[in-house]
């Protein structure tokens, strides 16, 4: 076949020369002028323009953005929460319903009358769990009846609850280990399975307790209404955990369908919103931010702590719609119960105010079946404290699984805040201040007499002098902030290709050269220093 | 006046859309400019401009062939993106070139010239570039018109969310996994590629070497743009876990593109000799290189490339995109390596076979094999480019072949590369000029959006060759 090129070729020298003579003729565009021209591409910097197509601005990036990001994220959240609100919305009616017809008053627990209830909540869960987790709802199912099993460990009092407490965190391990070879499993498992745990151990110390205060507790529930309480649609998908008691109580809907709604709205429309900062400006931010680090790392860290918030909103949306209540009292009037509060997270005051805004039904878990115990029998005061933080940090990491991205982050999330709270409670009484890490109570409760609330803001030399320190304090806490949320950055993303970062989640720290952890241990031996 | 009379002749021909070439054009747009006239459209119309172009806009009818016309007046909205995209391979092409002495520059735009000149009538390395580019060009844009909605005879790709990225490596978790499914507005590779192969391959028929060069180089571009697409994604969930996941496709910035094939370009390899696995009733010793030179690949060598690129088309056709994500995926591009040579026996037979039941399905154009010049050399994959002929030298202006010579380029006094003034200047010496240069500089962005600069003169030393 290849004579037919050199056939063709000579061919078309013959054309080329007759073209030629037909430039000189007809066609004499092509030397002087064309030399011109190209001159003109060479020196007329078209590459100017050229950068600014593909550096890109802010304002051109933004419709690309919409349309590439913005819009696939939103309909996919959308067709993932829209199923759910309406599981919830179901589950609601139905109870509400049965509660009519069946004439129940509170007193009546345990009682076989309120089986319909917990069918009703388990059924709506099971579906909801089966809409986002499919076959793998089995699994779940099956941990739930291990979990059951291990309840009968309650027989055993007060050392069975502690024993209940450690088998379900060693459970959790050994389901990682041998779900682990299936990795697209785990991950998605593990929140709603964290949850399960959660609340099985919170179960289990409040039903052996005696002064809980709630004697209706009392007595392993039976099996409906466990599973109930485990599946229950508002908390099983995205937490947050919530107690058995307030679970029962809140099993007939009291609130109003208007305020409900308006809750619902908020929350859903907040949901959004932060999707898309996590899913798309945040990224867009960290490319624009290119050259400084800090910046980079705050909007990676963005794109993480958004994410977080995103879930904290779907989670109240849901915990709205099936008018459950959280244990804590904290309830804001727009928003319903509060999972996370992203205004104290994003301007903290300090880092443990931080980590209790974070994701507050996991604090007061933690704070009442981890802290106050560990807290209580422990001798030495100052050595009490600190044993209580460790273990509360160390099973809030246990909890999570294995995974060493948020043992590091944990870890130094407890040294940080510790350190910060004991120098700012030293400074605050040794300079007479409003510096302690949790906000003066208000004018007449603070201890301090150089306060904010009783100055007037920026009043006086001190009162400033306090506002300036706590404002160094807050920027310190948002460094921190995003020196360690960067490191959850890109959890469990499979692209296809391996990415470069990949190559070690360290990489933003050694970037930073771990500056934050040098700070936490300077607050430290600071502290050290001057008590 | 009579080379001019046919000329007017062949345009009318081409304005009135008639059935067929006419003989005479066919013989003067032989071998080299088929398929490369649409590079034109580039100069028709600019990319920025928000009115649609109009395809009977006479200028750009003379630039497209009948079936390209067609392809535009079926798909309203794509020549918008088409010309964004010859637009976008220009500026790719002269960007990687800007330091060497073919500066990918572009002439004057007439009608019935190609848009780059007579440098595309060799089948040099040069002009190897400029194919890829420009069909990596077509298929980026269209498929990035396509996920922003400006093309309406196609929307974005769906077709992923019916399928679960994992269902390949589990066999129970085909069914009932919803939310790990990737879907959302993916950039449309599937359409863009398709797309590129109908509007830029028209007329590359394959039927001699210089348009089997063309249609590589052409695959290989869009194979480049279809191996940058990424997934992105996201996780939402408790601390980390990954309840919610979201995803989407995204193509990659093109100037990445343009970097991967420039490396090409640097490796690109020269081929010789045709194979047609098409035809197959053209027995292998029939073949007219058979019995001329010696030194070619045997048969055995050619067969499975062959098959891999049945394969590769095949997966390109269907959309499936994760096997695109890793290159030599495809057990059959193993076998294919360059010091290997394949059993002649066994595999060769399943392989024709099934080459065979290709052919019955659908008549192939993409079904052949190049052989290296030196026989040492492995075969060209899909990705490398391909090239006929040596590069001229580009130092001295030949109008004949469309060169323009580096006289009056700038150069770099200090660089040894080929931006040097040393191999620039071809060693004719150069000139320095000192330049007043008025510039902006000390730019402050003032809130919000507003960018305001000052003004500054600098003196620059500027380096021209003689």
């Amino acid at each position: 076949m290849d004579y037919q090129y050199y056939d063709e070729e000579s061919d078309y020298i013959d054309v080329d020369e007759e073209e030629l003579a037909a430039a000189g003729g007809l066609d004499y565009g092509y030397g002087k002028p064309l030399d011109e021209e190209v001159e003109d591409y060479y020196l007329g910097g078209g590459e100017d323009e050229e950068a600014a197509y593909h550096n890109g601005g802010l304002v051109e990036r933004l419709p690309q953005i919409l349309h590439s990001c913005v819009k696939p994220s939103l309909l996919q959240v959308l067709q993932y929460m829209a199923p759910m609100l309406l599981l919830c919305l179901v589950c609601r009616l139905l109870c509400l319903l049965y509660a009519r017809r069946g004439h129940l008053s509170q007193n009546q627990f345990q009682s076989l009358r309120m089986a319909p209830l917990h069918l009703i909540h388990l059924g709506c869960g099971l579906t909801l769990l089966h809409f986002s987790v499919g076959y793998r709802l089995w699994l779940l199912l099956l941990l739930a009846v291990v979990g059951y099993l291990l309840l009968q460990l309650l027989r055993l009092g007060r050392h069975g609850a502690q024993l209940l407490a450690m088998l379900t965190i060693g459970s959790q391990f050994l389901y990682e280990l041998l779900i682990w070879r299936n990795r697209s499993d785990w991950p998605q498992l593990r929140g709603i399975q964290m949850v399960v745990n959660m609340k099985l151990i919170s179960l289990g110390f409040d039903l052996t307790s005696g002064g809980g205060g709630n004697q209706l507790t009392k007595g392993i529930p039976n099996p409906l209404a466990y599973l109930g309480y485990i599946y229950s649609p508002a908390t099983c998908a995205l937490g947050p955990w919530v107690s058995y008691g307030s679970y029962s109580n809140c099993l007939v809907p009291r609130s109003s369908w208007l305020l409900s709604l308006r809750r619902t709205v908020a929350n859903a429309v907040l949901c959004l919103l932060t999707v898309t900062v996590s899913n798309c400006l945040a990224p867009l931010l960290s490319d624009l931010a290119g050259g400084w680090h800090f910046l980079a790392m705050y909007t990676d860290a963005l794109s993480v702590r958004s994410s977080h918030y995103f879930v904290g909103f779907i989670a109240q949306a849901l915990l709205v719609v099936t008018d459950q209540r959280l244990d804590d009292a904290r309830e804001s009037e727009l928003l319903g119960p509060l999972v996370a509060q992203p205004w104290r997270i994003e301007w903290p005051r300090s880092i443990s105010a931080l980590v209790r805004s974070w994701n507050i039904p996991m604090h007061e878990w933690l704070k009442r079946y981890i802290y106050t115990p560990c807290k209580t029998t422990g001798r030495h005061s100052r050595m009490q404290g600190l044993l209580a933080i460790f273990c509360t940090y160390l099973v809030s990491s246990l909890l999570h699984g294995m995974d060493l991205r948020i043992y590091l982050v944990l870890i130094s999330l407890a040294v940080f805040a510790a350190g910060e709270s004991l120098l700012r409670r030293h400074l605050s009484s040794v300079l007479n201040a409003c510096l302690s890490a949790n906000l003066c109570p208000g004018a007449e409760r603070c201890r301090y007499s150089n306060c904010p609330s009783k100055l007037g803001s920026w009043a006086s030399v001190s009162g400033c002098l306090v506002q300036l320190a706590n404002l160094g304090f807050t920027a310190l806490a948002i460094f921190h902030l995003a020196y360690l949320g960067v490191v959850l950055m890109g959890d469990s993303l499979e692209s296809g290709v391996g990415t470069a970062e990949e190559e070690g989640f360290l990489w933003h720290w050694k970037q930073a050269g771990y500056l934050s952890h040098y700070i936490g241990v300077g607050t430290i031996v600071l502290y050290l220093f001057i008590s | 006046m009579d080379i001019s009379y046919i000329f007017v002749i062949c345009l009318m021909a081409l304005c009135s859309g008639g059935s067929g070439f006419s003989p005479v054009e066919g013989k003067q747009k032989s071998g080299r400019g088929r398929g490369s006239m649409w590079w034109g459209i580039a100069k028709v119309g600019e990319p920025n401009n928000i009115t649609p172009i109009m395809y009977m806009d006479p200028a750009i009818h003379s630039t497209l062939r009948r079936k390209q016309r067609r392809l535009v007046r079926d798909n309203p909205g794509v020549l918008g993106a088409l010309v964004k995209g010859a637009n976008l391979a220009i500026s790719e092409c002269q960007h990687q070139f800007r330091n060497r002495r073919w500066n990918c520059s572009t002439r004057n735009f007439s009608r019935g010239k190609n848009l780059f000149g007579k440098i595309v009538d060799r089948g040099c390395r040069e002009t190897s570039f400029i194919y890829a580019i420009t069909s990596a060009a077509v298929t980026h844009s269209i498929a990035r018109a396509c996920s922003e909605g400006t093309i309406e005879s196609c929307t974005c790709d769906y077709s992923h969310q019916s399928r679960s990225p994992q269902a390949n490596h589990q066999a129970g978790s085909v069914a009932g996994v919803r939310d790990w499914e990737w879907g959302g507005c993916s950039d449309n590779i599937g359409f863009g590629f398709k797309f590129s192969r109908e509007f830029v391959d028209t007329g590359e028929r394959g039927r001699n070497l210089r348009e089997k060069m063309n249609l590589h180089n052409n695959e290989a571009g869009r194979a480049h743009v279809q191996a940058e697409m990424r997934q992105e994604c996201k996780c939402h969930g408790m601390s980390g876990s990954c309840t919610v996941k979201t995803c989407w496709m995204r193509l990659a910035n093109f100037r990445v593109i343009g970097d991967n094939l420039k490396a090409r370009f640097d490796g690109a390899t020269r081929v010789q000799v045709s194979n047609s696995l098409r035809a197959s009733n053209v027995l292998p010793g029939l073949s007219p290189n058979a019995a001329g030179s010696s030194s070619v690949g045997s048969n055995g060598l050619i067969l499975p490339q062959s098959v891999v690129y049945g394969e590769e088309e095949e997966r390109m056709l269907n959309d499936h995109m994760p096997d695109m994500l890793l290159e030599n995926s495809h057990p059959n591009n193993k076998i294919h390596h360059p010091n290997m040579p394949s059993p002649n026996s066994l595999p060769q037979g399943g392989q024709r076979a099934r080459n065979g039941r290709r052919q019955g399905r659908k008549h192939n154009r993409y079904h052949f094999q190049l052989n290296p010049h030196n026989p040492e050399h492995k075969p060209p994959g899909s990705k490398d480019l391909v090239y006929l002929e040596p590069s001229p030298s580009f130092c001295e202006k030949n109008l004949r072949h469309g060169i323009l010579g580096t006289h009056g380029r700038q150069c770099n006094e200090t660089s040894l590369g080929v931006d040097g003034c040393g191999l620039m200047c071809c060693g004719r010496g150069y000139r320095r000029d000192e330049v007043v240069v008025v510039e902006r500089c000390a730019c402050t962005f003032h809130w919000c959006c507003e960018v305001k600069c000052k003004l500054c003169r600098t003196k620059k030393v500027i380096y021209t060759c003689l």
